[in-house]
């Protein structure tokens, strides 16, 4: 190992002066260990208790968020839904809408729309748009909407439910259609 | 493994044997613990204090600096009474509370060197030795202390100092050469760390 024999008998002779009192150490040892021990048992009791603090305040926080009917999100139109019209307005059974009708809403911006058996008029080529929570469709405009302009809607959505608020459409049969009922998802 | 008469000493260990179930199992089984504990305790304790004290050059500080290292020792007895070298850990706390101590010393001592005479420390036995080591950084007097008092291979000074193995290189050839510049060529010119 080393080859400095002089530095190791000097260093060697320097710490024989050190003489500790090896027993009176053990017991100030042992009690130094049992206050660090109790020092970290209380640290780690205020760690699991901040922690679980926080753990508290997210959670208090997350179930304080406001959930349920008016969601501030637009809902994205996707998927088919479908709403059936009651026979209780004259107006619906007078433009042939009674029935069940489904409506889908393909990325193509296309309708998709399968109507009762019972209307007879035209139903494909339909288009309509999204733009935040806005909807406008020219719906119909083939047959009971002609010659209309197209409608806009505020679309929203409650659980599963699916409404379009009236905004602007001079089409009364459109808008029966869309807004008599909410809508539910076709799954 | 810590030992005692042979027989293991670690809480699990003494649970293999002793009924672990009450409190006599227990009582049992925590005073042999303590007892190997202490067995270690008044084997290591006068060691490591001397390598601490080659190192801070303070009797007093030494004991103290060793024994927070043994409390942490106690603590963690469970774990470390089961690895191959318990004296090992022990000793790596020990010296770097020490370096750490001695860089807090030197620090202190030149700040307030302008303001306040050094303290008369009691007369060591090899007062020049005690000079020459001061004059080191803490690093290399830790170096020096592992490696020629304790006569410990470089990787297991670096080991100790938490550094690399060149690094402990570096600190005990810095150190040597310090110490024969300061007392002699009796120390110096030898190349067995090289």
């Amino acid at each position: 190992m080393s080859s400095d024999p002089d530095l190791r008998a000097r260093l060697q002779r320097l710490a024989r002066d050190v003489d500790p009192d090896v027993e009176e150490r053990l017991e100030r040892t042992r009690v130094a260990a049992r206050r660090g021990d109790r020092r970290s048992q209380l640290g780690l009791l205020l760690q699991t208790a901040a922690v679980a603090a926080v753990v508290l305040v997210v959670v208090v926080q997350i179930a304080g968020r406001p959930s349920g009917p008016a969601s501030n999100e637009p809902p994205q139109l996707h998927g088919s839904w479908t709403a059936t019209i009651a026979s209780t307005d004259p107006s619906a059974t007078g433009a042939g809408l009674v029935g069940p009708w489904t409506l889908g809403f393909p990325t193509t911006g296309v309708l998709d729309v399968d109507p009762p058996a019972g209307f007879s008029a035209p139903h494909t080529g339909y288009s309509f748009r999204q733009t935040g929570d806005a909807f406008r469709t020219d719906l119909l405009g083939e047959s009971v909407c002609s010659g209309i302009p197209p409608g806009t809607y505020r679309l929203q959505l409650t659980g599963d439910e699916l409404r379009f608020v009236l905004i602007d459409d001079v089409c009364r049969a459109r808008a029966l259609l869309l807004t008599s009922t909410p809508w539910m998802p076709v799954r | 493994m810590a030992t005692v008469d042979g027989r293991s000493v670690t809480r699990r260990g003494l649970l293999d044997d002793l009924p672990s179930i009450g409190l006599v199992g227990r009582m049992a089984d925590t005073e042999a613990v303590d007892a190997a504990y202490s067995a270690f305790f008044r084997a290591e304790f006068g060691n490591v204090t001397r390598a601490v004290y080659l190192v801070v050059h303070d009797r007093s500080a030494a004991e103290d600096l060793s024994q927070e290292a043994f409390a942490e020792l106690l603590v963690r007895w469970d774990r470390i009474a089961t690895y191959e070298r318990p004296d090992a850990w022990v000793r790596r706390i020990a010296i770097r509370k020490a370096v750490r101590f001695a860089r807090r010393e030197r620090l202190r001592g030149w700040l307030t060197r302008w303001i306040e005479p050094p303290p008369r420390r009691p007369e060591a036995i090899d007062p020049d030795l005690v000079a020459a080591i001061r004059s080191l950084p803490p690093q290399q007097r830790a170096a020096v202390v592992l490696h020629y008092f304790e006569d410990r291979p470089l990787t297991e000074v670096a080991t100790m100092l938490g550094c690399s193995h060149a690094t402990a290189k570096v600190h005990v050839f810095k150190a040597r050469r310090r110490l024969a510049e300061l007392l002699g060529p009796a120390i110096a010119e030898t190349d067995d760390v090289l």
